[in-house]
């Protein structure tokens, strides 16, 4: 049996901690072939790594080691890559977090290390404002060459990946499952793009893992360990999204939040952590400055702003929108105007690319739109 | 042969119904000398059977003792099943005649329905109406009813309806030449009628009226269009929007009945018994809205009477359903069929009943399982649970939907606003206008309204000059549309133009409609 296979049996093994597994390896230098065959000898070893005895029993079982077996032949005929921790491929940035995983598997590519990394990170049952802003972000990171990586989750994730697709630059996805396997299945289309555009998915676990609820906190770790920055689009007082900031900070990641009103739940978490010192930033620009100090309104001026000249009517719609979207029963209240007016008019102002609709009959100002 | 000696014969019309419509039913009864007896044949159902019981103990109430003669009575034509308890009062008025009670001459041109109690007491019967109707069409000008029944009778001004309460009455009647018995029925008619028209009128047309309504223009005007080109709708938002309310109005801005399309309606009521407390005609276009734990019986009809099902009670009406989502599946799949060919056909063992069910389909649900969605402040579901929620609908059940709006509960000033709102009457005006529209461009067709136009005809109706199509062409992009749902709109931009009297198409009647795409 090839070398790889008795690397591929140690990623498999998911109850032993990522941690131990490296430090097994290391003690053993690097010849995983023995543990594999003579684990009786070895069991010294492992007491002294303070493996449970459940833990040592999985090392053992000959029936697991079978099926891997079968497992690790399937994947060889595919195009998925297993990159171990020893290899050279293997992203330096991870080898700096406390906690690297044991393994890569990625189908497609890896980031490009050499380029800037942003995670772009949020809540699933975000707004559409939120949406907007993720996609609108990473649409302007990745045209300035910023990678953008997230976990392919729907929401904010799906979003930040979406807008690279649009730049047609490469994104990478972190997911807590098997890499060919796609979740949410609703992702699918997502997934394809992503690859399409040479970017990668990327897991700790091997091929057909299930994505299981205590996978994603340490699907999170890599997001972040992946990152240059983390940017935080919108996210609820409680819940995943704080806790891979922490993980961020802990790694020395750059935290940056998107602020959002006051009293919406989605901005609670993310104007929690800009209060605790995150990187507030409001567009793509701030971003960039933060990576490279350049002079924002230089910056600013030089983008490609779709500058539009509003007549009276459209500018009286104009200001009845707003970044969260609104329904055309409340813009045509606001305006005063009729509805089929109205209608027109905000046709004429998507046109321009003022306005934009996020669901059928809710309209928003377009971001970044400057009068 | 031998000559059979002292059998004497009776033959009295009745009538039996076959989903709306009614057959002639003639009811014999034959008395012969032999051994006491009375036997009842023809294809009854238990219910008819049972009719033997009460017609003998009401004869004797009435103090005619029947001899003690053989009585055979036959429901001709054999070969249809008979069901209800209309048979009562021609059984025993043949079994008089039989018996010379009554003259045979006297009860030829008149045809009699009604149910006995054990006192000699009528009951009520249903599907009066269509039994009318139906000898109207045989040439048969005179019907005794019982009285409850009178108003429906009277439908029909040619019929001469004759009111009973008891068997001794109806013996009284029939003692009675034609001639005589008409002039009664003249009489009763003109007393009877002069009342009971207007008490008709005023019913539920005063509650449910948009000018009630505040705010919700779009809504408003959404009804409009529907109501004008036939288009199904659906609702969409959060509870307390006023998706029911809207709902509940929209009959009043429905063209008024026509005389045979009240008829129609009204021969629904009776058969299924529901006529009770309107009595004559329907004025009002029927507005139905089921629980949603309705079967699917209970929607397409059935039940061992195979009686018509909630679809069949809203034809020509509104079928409202409130909570879309939480109907059974079942029981929204099973509405797919009659919406396209606006018949029902309801089979049960021994009957296959057709009845027509063309209504607007007007259906109501909330954005998502909480209701809030995409307010994201009250809203706590995840994206996928908002498309499960979505999902539960089919799409086959979505696309035979026009057109979809957004309901959202009105903010204070539209309650406090003195402006006045528009009343039903206003809008029905242009709801008529965009009708007479239809009639006339459609004169030739086999379609009537704008919802109706096929595909292979949607070129010739909805034309759009060439710069409409460019940006038709950029919608069709934008909202990933498909060709059906690209010819829903057209559709509904047509009924658009003809609300507004306009003979083209123009650009901002085909983005309204895209704002009212699914």
């Amino acid at each position: 049996m090839e070398e790889m296979f008795y690397w591929f049996w140690m990623a498999s093994l998911e109850q032993i901690p990522a941690g131990k597994r490296i430090k097994i390896a290391m003690r053993l230098k690097l010849r995983l072939e023995e543990l594999y065959n003579n684990i009786s000898e070895l069991e010294n070893i492992l007491k002294d790594e303070g493996l449970t005895e459940k833990q040592t029993a999985s090392l053992k079982d000959e029936k697991l080691k079978e099926e891997i077996k079968r497992k690790y032949e399937r994947m060889i005929y595919t195009d998925i890559k297993m990159y171990r921790f020893i290899d050279k491929e293997y992203p330096e940035k991870l080898l700096q977090i406390h906690n690297p995983p044991f393994a890569l598997f990625v189908k497609g590519n890896l980031p490009n290390d050499e380029k800037k990394t942003i995670g772009v990170v949020g809540s699933r049952a975000c707004s559409e404002y939120g949406k907007a802003v993720a996609t609108q972000m990473s649409y302007e990171l990745s045209l300035e060459n910023f990678q953008i990586i997230s976990g392919l989750a729907i929401g904010i994730d799906t979003a930040g990946h979406n807008g690279a697709i649009m730049a047609k630059k490469p994104t990478f996805a972190v997911v807590g499952n098997g890499v060919n396997l796609c979740y949410p299945i609703q992702n699918q289309r997502v997934y394809d793009q992503i690859l399409e555009h040479n970017g990668g998915i990327i897991s700790e676990y091997t091929i057909d893992t299930k994505a299981l609820s205590y996978h994603f906190p340490d699907r999170n770790r890599i997001i972040s360990g992946l990152s240059d920055a983390i940017l935080v689009i919108e996210a609820a007082e409680r819940g995943g999204i704080l806790i891979t900031a922490n993980d961020a900070v802990e790694q020395i990641r750059i935290v940056m939040a998107v602020p959002g009103r006051a009293n919406d739940v989605n901005s609670q978490g993310t104007n929690l952590l800009i209060k605790k010192g995150a990187v507030l930033v409001q567009n793509s620009a701030d971003v960039i400055g933060e990576f490279y100090n350049i002079n924002q309104s230089y910056y600013r001026l030089n983008r490609t702003s779709e500058n539009f000249m509003l007549v009276s009517e459209e500018k009286i719609v104009y200001d009845s929108l707003d970044l969260q979207p609104r329904h055309i029963e409340e813009i045509v209240q606001r305006t005063g105007l009729e509805y089929v007016k109205c209608l027109e008019i905000i046709n004429k102002l998507i046109n321009k690319n003022a306005a934009m609709e996020n669901l059928k009959n809710f309209y928003s100002k377009r971001l970044g739109s400057n009068q | 042969m031998r000559e059979t000696k002292g059998n004497m014969f009776g033959k009295v019309l009745s009538s039996e119904l076959v989903g709306i419509e009614a057959v002639t039913v003639v009811v014999e009864a034959d008395t012969r000398s032999g051994l006491p007896n009375f036997s009842m044949v023809g294809d009854l159902s238990n219910k008819v059977r049972e009719a033997k019981e009460r017609v003998m103990v009401a004869l004797e109430n009435e103090g005619i003792v029947l001899p003690p003669v053989k009585i055979t009575i036959n429901l001709s034509p054999g070969d249809v099943r008979k069901e209800g308890t209309s048979f009562d009062l021609p059984i025993a008025v043949a079994v008089l005649v039989s018996l010379r009670y009554i003259e045979q001459s006297k009860v030829d041109n008149c045809f009699i329905v009604g149910e006995l109690s054990l006192n000699g007491l009528i009951n009520p019967v249903s599907g009066v109406l269509s039994m009318v109707d139906h000898y109207l069409s045989q040439g048969i000008r005179q019907v005794i009813v019982p009285t409850e029944n009178y108003e429906e009778a009277c439908i029909f001004d040619e019929m001469q309806v004759l009111p009973v309460s008891s068997l001794k009455e109806v013996i009284e009647l029939l003692k009675k030449s034609f001639t005589e018995r008409k002039l009664i029925a003249d009489e009763m008619r003109k007393s009877k009628c002069i009342i009971s028209k207007d008490e008709n009128k005023n019913d539920a047309e005063s509650k449910n009226d948009f000018k009630y309504v505040s705010g919700q223009k779009i809504a408003k005007r959404a009804m409009e269009i529907a109501a004008a080109g036939m288009h199904h709708i659906l609702m969409v938002g959060p509870p307390g929007g006023g998706k029911s309310m809207l709902a509940k109005c929209l009959p009043s801005i429905m063209p008024p009945l026509s005389f045979e399309e009240k008829v129609e309606i009204t021969k629904i009521y009776s058969v299924s018994n529901r006529l009770k407390n309107h009595l004559g005609l329907m004025e009002q276009r029927p507005f139905q809205a089921p629980h949603h734990t309705a079967s699917q019986i209970a929607m397409t009809g059935g039940g061992s009477k195979a009686q018509p099902g909630i679809i069949s009670l809203s034809h020509l009406g509104i079928l409202f359903l409130d909570e879309l989502p939480e109907f059974k599946r079942d029981t929204i799949e099973v509405l797919r069929q009659p919406l396209e060919e606006r018949v029902i056909s309801v089979n049960r063992l021994n009957k296959s009943v057709i009845y027509p069910c063309s209504f607007l389909l007007c259906v109501a649900m909330n954005p998502c399982k909480c209701g809030f969605y995409p307010d994201r402040n009250k809203c706590k579901c995840t994206e996928i649970q908002v498309q499960q929620y979505k999902g539960k609908i089919s799409k086959p059940f979505m696309d035979r939907i026009d057109m979809s709006i957004e309901v959202f509960p009105v903010g204070y000033e539209s309650i406090y606003k003195k402006t006045e709102e528009e009343t039903s009457e206003d809008i029905r005006k242009r709801v008529i206008k965009a009708r007479e529209i239809q009639n006339k461009r459609f004169r030739d067709e086999k379609f009537k309204y704008n919802s109706q136009i096929p595909s292979s005809a949607i070129d010739k109706y909805c034309h759009l000059s060439e710069t409409q199509v460019a940006m038709m062409k950029k919608e069709y992009v934008k909202h990933d549309m498909s060709v059906r749902a690209y010819h829903k709109v057209l559709k509904v931009a047509r009924t658009i133009a003809d609300i507004e009297g306009s003979e083209d198409i123009k650009e901002t009647h085909l983005l309204e409609a895209i704002g009212y795409r699914i």
